[in-house]
């Protein structure tokens, strides 16, 4: 018998998504492959990855729009394609190319989807944290882009849900826009309590809002790690530049353990390499007596980490196509 | 409950700020009847046509053409138009579903052309004094079988036009010859009889042929309330199985 709706099972210790080699394919081509992640409460889980990764498709999977062609989805505890009831009180789905009516306004359309669910949070309160309040009455149709996706966030949380899900929320936006929409994230979010499955494909959205993320490429994870270890693990690549102020041996800085490589252009001395390479390439300039020219310092960034993890150029080009893909299916 | 009573609220609402959509079902009919009735030669009565006039036939055709409008341009254009914008599927990650939302459509889109229909009967039988039915209940019949079948055919336009711009498209090709075949721009009598037996079998020109046969009191025959009745349930029931919700 179905339980009565209004009722979400407790999970406990569970996670509150579970998603354990999660496979979807369109035809022929294999979107999302052997994909596992899990959310735990109050976490954020970034999903990164290019347009045609398979983020999209695995986020409709764990929203219940698709089922799976092999693997297990859990959502609070439940299969949210066969118990969409139990799953879609408790997941606020923020999706992608989705809008309203043009002429419906901003506090319809969040009275229309509070009337959705049985303890909805007030609309009012909604409209005041999310900056919606002066917009109330404005249409769909002139909203700016940043207040569009602040209404669609809004959409997401009016349910009350313990899970948020969150595609592509600051894709289109300009930087104030994207900031301060981040920082609703940060503030709303966590104020909840809220878990956030976040899609992205901005390496600063998921160092800011993430606790972990997953990377994705061509619908595989090839890493699951918090945003700092994510660098780690690409590289521990450091790089130095500088023009010396006197000739140098490059053989000299070769034999440093920390370093990798070490490229002449133009008169600049280009050094990479791992572990305290900066500490170890200025002893040896100040024993050769050479001053190292506008120095400039190169860390790894959560960039780097995603386009060495992701095999960068390469991944761009094969997801032109499955960016048409994505824009015949959507 | 109370969810779906919002939506149909907020369809209702959100038709109220589409003036166009509802100018063609619930001002054009009536407007264009006005026009005919400054027709000198409409007004008077032909014996062929068992002593009614032509703007009394043309009665009958403009409340077809209302259901026309609801069901080939209203009903269709807001279901793509959900769909092509993902209003659809974002609706189907909330509880409610989608398919609540198309039940609001179709309730305000009928309430419109009860709208439509009512205004243009008001106008025919109060101010252009037109025949009033002899046969009331048939009559009434008709009309209420005609908005159900098209509203089941603009279900299934809706159901399966990928986008907004197909189902217009769709709507425009259906239009036309199902206008034709009410009537709309040559009298059904002068269409010979092959078209007329084809005109009875659809939505329209089965409702609009009952109407007029009940109008004066002729017999209305069954055939017609078939053919309804199944532009009723077979549409309706394709749509069910093939709607697509994005």
């Amino acid at each position: 018998m179905i339980r009565s709706t209004g009722r979400v099972p407790s999970v406990g210790d569970m996670p509150v998504i579970d998603v354990q080699h999660l496979t979807k394919r369109y035809g022929e081509r294999t979107v999302v492959d052997d994909v596992s992640f899990t959310v735990e409460e109050g976490e954020v889980l970034g999903l990164l990855g290019h347009n045609g990764a398979g983020k999209t498709t695995t986020v409709e999977c764990v929203a219940g729009l698709r089922s799976p062609d092999a693997g297990t989805v859990r959502v609070l505890g439940v299969d949210p394609v066969a118990r969409r009831d139990v799953a879609r009180l408790g997941i606020g789905v923020q999706l992608q190319q989705s809008t309203l009516p043009d002429r419906m306004r901003v506090e319809e359309a969040l009275r229309l989807f509070a009337s959705f669910y049985p303890c909805p949070v007030p609309v009012a309160d909604l409209l005041e944290s999310l900056g919606l309040a002066e917009h109330r009455a404005k249409p769909y149709r002139v909203l700016s882009g940043g207040l569009k996706q602040r209404l669609s966030f809004a959409l997401a949380l009016v349910g009350a849900p313990r899970i948020a899900v969150l595609d592509e929320l600051t894709t289109g936006l300009d930087p104030q826009a994207r900031r301060d929409v981040w920082q609703q994230v940060r503030d709303v979010v966590r104020g909840r309590g809220v878990a956030v499955l976040l899609v992205t494909h901005f390496m600063e959205e998921a160092e800011r809002l993430c606790d972990r993320a997953a990377i994705l490429s061509a619908g595989r994870v090839v890493a699951l790690d918090t945003p700092a270890g994510l660098v780690e693990r690409a590289a521990g690549e450091q790089s130095l530049r500088f023009s010396p102020s006197a000739p140098l041996d490059p053989a000299v800085l070769r034999a440093l353990p920390e370093v990798t490589s070490v490229t002449e252009t133009a008169g600049t001395v280009h050094v990479a390499g791992r572990g305290e390479l900066v500490h170890a390439v200025m002893s040896v300039l100040a024993r050769e007596g050479v001053v190292a020219r506008g120095l400039r310092i190169e860390q790894t960034t959560l960039d780097d980490a995603y386009l060495a993890l992701t095999g960068g150029a390469q991944d761009d080009r094969a997801d032109d196509r499955h960016d048409d893909r994505e824009g015949v299916r959507s | 409950m109370s969810a779906q009573v919002e939506l149909v609220r907020s369809e209702a609402r959100l038709m109220t700020r589409e003036p166009m959509a509802t100018f063609w079902v619930i001002a054009f009919p009536t407007a264009l009847l006005g026009v005919f009735a400054l027709i000198p030669t409409f007004r008077d009565r032909v014996p062929e046509l068992g002593g009614q006039t032509v703007l009394d036939l043309y009665v009958p055709i403009n409340v077809t053409l209302a259901l026309g409008f609801l069901g080939l341009f209203i009903i269709p254009g807001a279901l793509a138009t959900y769909r092509e914008r993902g209003v659809l599927r974002r609706l189907a990650t909330t509880p409610v579903g989608p398919a609540r939302v198309v039940l609001a459509q179709l309730a305000v889109a009928a309430v419109v052309g009860v709208v439509g229909v009512s205004l243009l009967l008001a106008v025919a039988w109060g101010l252009l004094g037109t025949v009033v039915p002899v046969d009331v209940l048939p009559f009434a019949a008709a009309l209420l079988l005609g908005l159900l079948a098209m509203l089941s055919v603009g279900v299934l336009v809706g159901a399966l036009s990928g986008t907004a711009k197909a189902a217009t498209i769709a709507g425009n090709v259906l239009f036309f010859p199902m206008m034709f075949l009410a009537g709309l721009y040559v009298p059904v009598a002068v269409l010979g009889e092959t078209m007329q037996r084809i005109g009875e079998l659809t939505p329209l020109g089965a409702s609009a042929l009952v109407m007029q046969r009940a109008a004066v009191g002729d017999p209305v025959g069954t055939l017609p309330f078939v053919a309804m009745a199944l532009w009723t349930l077979v549409p309706l029931a394709v749509a069910v199985r093939r709607f697509r919700w994005e």
